[in-house]
């Protein structure tokens, strides 16, 4: 297995600041845990990524992702961005600022924020996840990378073997259309060539993926990939199940609750092993990770220690 | 303000002259023919759309309802988040050639690719970027306008606030901008919903989504919680109101203040009422704000028209869900921190 440059995604700041070990050794076995309890399938899909060994687990961390692009809520303040920035400088790590979507109201205090960071460190990386954001770092200094929320990829595609009623015209088989399906839906987006000259336009140096089931097939040239270890976001959206905590006269107010415990919904679906946290689904994916590991375009691991919130 | 509507793919020329009799200014309709669907069948979509009802599948029934809209401008949705190589060398280029041939004026696309592609490969259609390509930003607007994009379509969560800010920011770049006023929620943002929806059984997990058991797990172990929510609706009305999802009508004359130009009726997939309703709904409050005192189109206007306005809104959103108890909590808001903020703005009035 190649070697890869190991980046570890920070989506919580009280989390970084609990890793005084980690910031010292860089290795993922030193990091505190969260504080809020762990799921099952947490501990388990973590249990997957250390069975990776020497590969990636016991190689050195060299970049911080720092930042929450699935939830609003959990954006990082102006003031936690720059201090996170600075613990890991001090602490010689490479670092990537992770932006979530940026709505009209809040885009020009984000990009003053960028400017700050890129006089103070030099131009850095940052993960974008809407289409404004991505088109005008490269104007502004920074390093546009497209982050997991702009890899469009399917995350649970049906295929024709679903058995749908109306699926399919007489003497059309099913097993020879799901076949056409896998394929189609198996192209890396950023490897189509309209989507890559999309992405040239706006200086995309980089591209974030996520493991799906029905795989990744990518080119030998085009944008360096990074991929996401051991969770996939599915969707995600306004729909919160930990924000009924917090309902306050009739208006629900985020209480960053799902930060310290977490609400199970439970879906009535059983194609795939999925989880709910504050607004995003997910779905463990450690059991794809030998067909991802073994493609040379992904020269960038991006772990997460637990479901990022 | 010009209405858009969803058409089926049930739709006939009947439903179509009667959508526009009702005042429909514009269509946009899902195609996915033969030469499309027995290669990647109906789950493997061109439209975020993955069942055969929900889309026109021959290339002279499209033809029939371009003739029958004309001279109002059919959309076709090519809105799925990502266009393949292979689709698009097989099915998906001649779909679009089929399409032009049948009428269609314009395409729904959602993403910077897509609109490349299509501005070079078929320059005479307007490009719309859809509710789920994720327009949260002027920047974006401005981007993708330079790719060939004319129309942006807001994405259903965006906030009003935003939506104005937007709006605001990219006047006098001659975009047009649409927004969602009517129906077919989904608990999940499309531009980052990349699984399937529409399918109807247990598989499709947004639309079958619902709470059923909700624990918490904290430090103390297990905890079941208290139901949430307003509690069960009253009757066959509130019923079939709730099914209906959201209803923008009353956010309609705040909305051609802050330079949208297209409202969507959607009505590929079911909504709870017929869109023939909706759409003399939304036209009758387009006339009321007219009648009001304002032509449309950016017109700032007194407090005197805006109130006089949103009660004719309102008297019109009330009639049509039926449900005034949950219409006054608005339970069925598209733009609810709208609603809160004339809310306030009424009491603080009073007082």
């Amino acid at each position: 297995m190649r070697d890869r440059e190991i980046a570890l995604h920070v989506s919580d700041p009280a989390f970084l600041r609990r890793q005084g070990g980690f910031l010292r050794s860089h290795l993922l076995a030193d990091l505190a845990p969260s504080a809020r309890p762990s799921l099952e399938m947490e501990t388990v899909a973590w249990a997957a990524v250390a069975g990776l060994g020497p590969a990636v687990f016991s190689r050195p961390v060299e970049r911080l992702y720092l930042g929450n692009e699935l939830c609003p809520h959990l954006g990082w303040s102006d003031e936690e961005i720059l201090s996170a920035c600075e613990l890991a400088a001090d602490s010689g790590l490479l670092f990537s600022l992770v932006f979530g979507v940026i709505r009209e109201r809040g885009f020009s205090g984000r990009l003053s924020l960028l400017h700050q960071v890129i006089g103070r460190f030099g131009a850095v990386e940052v993960v974008a996840s809407d289409w404004g954001v991505l088109s005008v770092l490269d104007e502004v200094g920074a390093l546009p990378v497209a982050g997991r929320l702009l890899f469009r990829a399917k995350r649970l595609p049906r295929l024709s073997r679903s058995v749908l009623p109306d699926s399919l015209d007489p003497g059309v088989a099913a097993s020879e259309v799901s076949k056409e399906q896998l394929t189609e839906l198996a192209e890396c987006p950023w490897d189509i060539p309209w989507e890559r000259e999309a992405a040239a336009r706006m200086g995309v140096r980089r591209a974030d993926v996520e493991m799906v089931p029905q795989g990744l097939r990518t080119g030998t040239d085009g944008l360096p990939l990074s991929l996401y270890l051991p969770f996939t976001a599915v969707t995600g959206g306004g729909n919160c199940p930990v924000s009924v905590l917090s309902v306050r006269d009739g208006r629900t107010v985020c209480s960053r609750r799902c930060r310290s415990s977490i609400v199970l919904p439970r879906f009535p679906v059983r194609t795939w092993s999925l989880v709910q946290v504050g607004q995003t689904v997910f779905m463990p994916t450690h059991s794809l990770m030998g067909h991802y590991l073994a493609n040379e375009r992904i020269d960038r691991l991006v772990v997460e220690p637990g479901l990022p919130m | 303000m010009r209405i858009v509507v969803g058409l089926p793919g049930t739709a006939d020329v009947g439903y179509v002259e009667s959508l526009r009799s009702a005042g429909a200014d514009e269509f946009f309709v899902g195609y996915v023919p033969a030469a499309w669907h027995r290669k990647l069948g109906f789950e493997v979509s061109p439209n975020r759309r993955y069942r055969r009802g929900q889309q026109v599948t021959d290339a002279g029934h499209l033809a029939e309802l371009c003739a029958a809209a004309a001279p109002c401008p059919v959309a076709v949705t090519l809105n799925e988040h990502i266009i393949g190589s292979g689709a698009w060398a097989g099915p998906a280029r001649a779909l679009m050639g089929e399409a032009v041939e049948a009428g269609v004026k314009a395409a729904v696309v959602a993403g910077p690719g897509a609109a490349l592609l299509l501005a070079r490969e078929f320059p005479g259609l307007s490009l719309h970027m859809s509710g789920d390509g994720g327009v949260y930003n002027a920047a974006a607007g401005r981007f993708l306008a330079g790719l060939g994009v004319r129309r942006l379509i807001f994405p259903r969560e965006l906030p009003f606030a935003d939506l104005a800010a937007v709006g605001e920011a990219l006047s006098g770049t001659g975009l047009e901008l649409e927004a969602f006023v009517m129906g077919e929620p989904c608990v999940y943002d499309g531009a980052r919903c990349f699984t399937e929806h529409g399918y109807g059984f247990s598989c499709d997990f947004c639309n079958h989504h619902s709470v059923r058991h909700v624990v918490e797990r904290g430090r103390d172990g297990m905890t079941a919680l208290p139901p949430a929510g307003a509690g069960e609706p009253e009757g066959r009305r509130e019923a079939e109101a709730l099914r209906l999802g959201k209803c923008g009508l009353c956010a309609i004359p705040y909305l051609s203040r802050v330079r949208v130009t297209h409202i969507k009726v959607p009505g590929r997939a079911s909504v709870a009422l017929p869109a023939v309703r909706l759409v003399r709904a939304v036209l009758s409050v387009l006339e009321g704000d007219a009648v009001a005192g304002v032509p449309g189109g950016g017109v700032k206007s007194g407090p005197g028209h805006e109130r006089e306005s949103r009660r004719r809104a309102e008297r019109v959103a009330r009639e049509l869900l039926g449900a005034p108890r949950l219409c006054a909590e608005g339970r069925f808001c598209y733009f609810p921190e709208l609603r809160e903020m004339l809310v306030a703005t009424t009491e603080g009035a009073e007082e």
